[in-house]
């Protein structure tokens, strides 16, 4: 806001925002601190207002004219009556309906020769003389267009209307009083039943075991698959010990190679000692 | 047209009367339903798997497991002693299981058909042959649990020998469905208006959808009856048990009441046999094991036309409709269904449960 004395708005609006900022200033310089780290005791206020100035400053175009305005407004009621008359004429349309409900409700209260002295007796009579006629009605009427259009905008307005509501106690009890809401719950049952689930899934993978889906490793396969390492192990000891005969084989053969080489060389230098001398 | 209710000369006699009958209409009927003996073989989330008198000796090996809708308890299927379909069947040698779904809360909002055919009902077969040591059993469906039965049948055929199905809407296409198809029309309902409100369907909701198609019957006619059961000294057992489940109804889940309006009213993708379930397209024509298909000519909200279109979509040669001469729960409780359901399935059942 300007230095200067500000002009007084005619606009209610403008004149809630002038109030509204010079009681601000006042809070601010009052309290000492700093207007913009202090708390703001109008801001809801604030924002209420700023909603209004927006829309007041909307362009012209953006809200109807007065002829929109008016054509809007003939619609409207044009709907409404158009409703009306066809709710009228549906119920004229019962006109044969009331005639019967109307035959039958003396004959029912006056059959015997004397009106009923008992509540149950009568409305038994009065059931048994409009039940037929007004359920006949009633159906005519839940098949109505007109009437199943506007069940439809009552049942979406209530839904709406639910809606917010839910959102508004999620708020204020949630957020605000710090409290566990319908929301909390159904995410912590969420996670209960996600995990029943998948304890379910375990216990079924338990029992394809069980019952033979997975072919389980049974005593006997266990016995059996203990005969054939046994034997491949028996097999083994046995290569062992002929690899140990081999082995032993090839230690004589390379002893008396070695044997045989030394007696060649001890030959060979006898030989040429003699050559020499 | 109910009875004339004559006043009893007794006045200290007639106040009590009228004060049972006050304490009716204020508290609701209150009467023990589902008593037949009964054992949880399986539970998933609320859903749970009762086996009915299990140490009884069997006459019949073949296992029957009952589907029930989401809209209603499924006690209706067991009543009351005496006037309980569960009970006679038992009764007659059979081994009756029934899968119940429970009472969802805002946590199974999101619970679809998928999860419902594709999770819950293959366990719930498995552990039914399990338990009774059998390779294959009865699917019996009632009204919504039958639409359920027909698709799990259709894809899981193996395990099934036998497929029954009480008052099934199969073809929803408005000419058969009348008001309640009006209702669900798309101009006249979006579930999902509803589903994202509500997260489900409420349960008042529920009980007035189906009340309003005979709102002065159901309002207004239901307590003339009491009236007269009760000032003439009638056996009040059978109205109170019907009048509890009447007025006892459940949330259905959003996932499962947007696919129920859209898919199978607005759109009729079962009878279409565009129903996809997690990809997998549902063909009635798969079925091929012996079908008993039961409707009520009185039914007002599964017509006659809705159930019949079964028999042509399903592939089995031993195929059978009956048509009875009652309302939709009627087909299942009280004195008519003693004398026409309960033999007629059980002389069917028999020569196919061994």
């Amino acid at each position: 806001m300007s230095e200067e004395r500000a002009q007084i708005s005619p606009d209610p609006v403008g004149l809630w925002g002038q109030w509204y900022e010079a009681n601000s200033k006042a809070w601010s310089s009052m309290l000492g601190g700093d207007a913009e780290t202090l708390m703001d005791p109008f801001g809801l206020y604030r924002q209420w207002s700023g909603s209004l100035q927006e829309e007041a400053r909307k362009p012209p175009g953006g809200a109807p004219s007065a002829d929109e305005f008016w054509g809007q407004w003939i619609e409207a009621t044009t709907d409404v009556g158009r409703r009306y008359a066809e709710y009228v004429s549906l119920l004229l349309g019962f006109t044969p309906l009331w005639a019967q409900m109307a035959q039958e409700f003396p004959q029912q209260m006056f059959d015997g020769g004397k009106v009923p002295t008992d509540p149950l007796d009568f409305y038994t009579r009065l059931y048994n003389a409009t039940n037929g006629p007004l359920s006949k009605m009633i159906r005519e009427i839940l098949q109505n267009e007109t009437f199943l259009a506007d069940a439809r905008r009552f049942s979406e307005n209530r839904a709406s209307l639910e809606t917010v509501l839910g959102d508004a106690s999620e708020r204020y009890f949630g957020d605000n009083l710090r409290l566990s809401t319908r929301s909390d719950n159904t995410r912590v049952a969420r996670l209960v039943v996600g995990l029943e689930d998948k304890l379910d899934r375990l216990e079924e993978a338990f029992e394809e075991f069980e019952y033979g889906y997975a072919k389980p490793a049974t005593y006997e396969t266990v016995s059996a698959l203990e005969d054939r390492i046994g034997s491949l192990e028996k097999k083994l000891d046995d290569n062992r010990s002929d690899l140990g005969r081999v082995e032993e084989k090839l230690d004589r053969l390379f002893a008396a190679l070695d044997t045989a080489s030394n007696g060649d060389a001890r030959t060979a230098g006898d030989a040429g000692e003699k050559g020499e001398g | 047209m109910v009875e004339r209710i004559a006043a009893p000369a007794d006045g200290e006699n007639l106040f009590d009367k009228y004060a049972k009958g006050a304490r009716i209409l204020v508290e609701g009927a209150k009467t023990s339903t589902g008593q037949t003996p009964k054992e949880i073989v399986w539970s998933k989330n609320k859903a749970k798997l009762y086996h009915y008198e299990p140490g009884r000796d069997k006459k019949h090996p073949v296992p029957i497991l009952f589907i029930y809708a989401l809209l209603n308890r499924a006690y209706c299927l067991d009543l009351m002693p005496g006037n309980s379909f569960i009970e006679f069947l038992v009764n007659e040698g059979f081994d009756v299981y029934l899968l119940d779904w429970g009472i969802p809360g805002p946590e199974d909002d999101d619970i679809s058909f998928e999860d419902l055919v594709l999770d819950y009902m293959p366990r719930a077969v498995k552990k039914v042959l399990r338990n009774s040591h059998q390779e294959e059993l009865t699917l019996f469906g009632y009204c919504q649990g039958g639409c359920k039965s027909l698709m799990y049948a259709s894809l899981f055929p193996e395990g099934l020998k036998n497929l029954i199905l009480l008052a099934t809407p199969v073809d929803c296409s408005p000419e058969h469905t009348k008001l309640y198809g009006l209702w669900f029309d798309e101009k006249n309902h979006d579930p999902n208006v509803i589903v994202n409100s509500y997260g489900s369907l409420p349960a008042d909701f529920a009980y007035a959808g189906t009340a309003m198609l005979n709102p002065v019957t159901n309002y207004v006619g239901s307590y003339m009856m009491m009236w007269d059961l009760i000032l003439h000294d009638k056996p009040m057992n059978n109205w109170m048990a019907m009048n509890k489940w009447a007025n006892d109804p459940i949330p259905m889940p959003g996932g499962a009441y947007k696919q129920w309006v859209e898919d199978f009213y607005q759109h009729n993708r079962l009878a279409k046999g565009e129903i996809r379930l997690r990809g997998r397209r549902v063909d009635l024509s798969n079925i091929k094991m012996p079908f008993l298909n039961i409707a009520g000519k009185k039914d007002h909200l599964v017509f006659l036309p809705q159930a019949e279109a079964a028999m042509h979509l399903v592939g089995s040669e031993d195929k059978d409709f009956l048509v009875l001469d009652a309302g939709h729960v009627g087909l299942l409780t009280g004195r008519g269904a003693k004398k026409s359901l309960w033999p007629k399935v059980k002389d069917w059942l028999e020569p196919r449960s061994n």
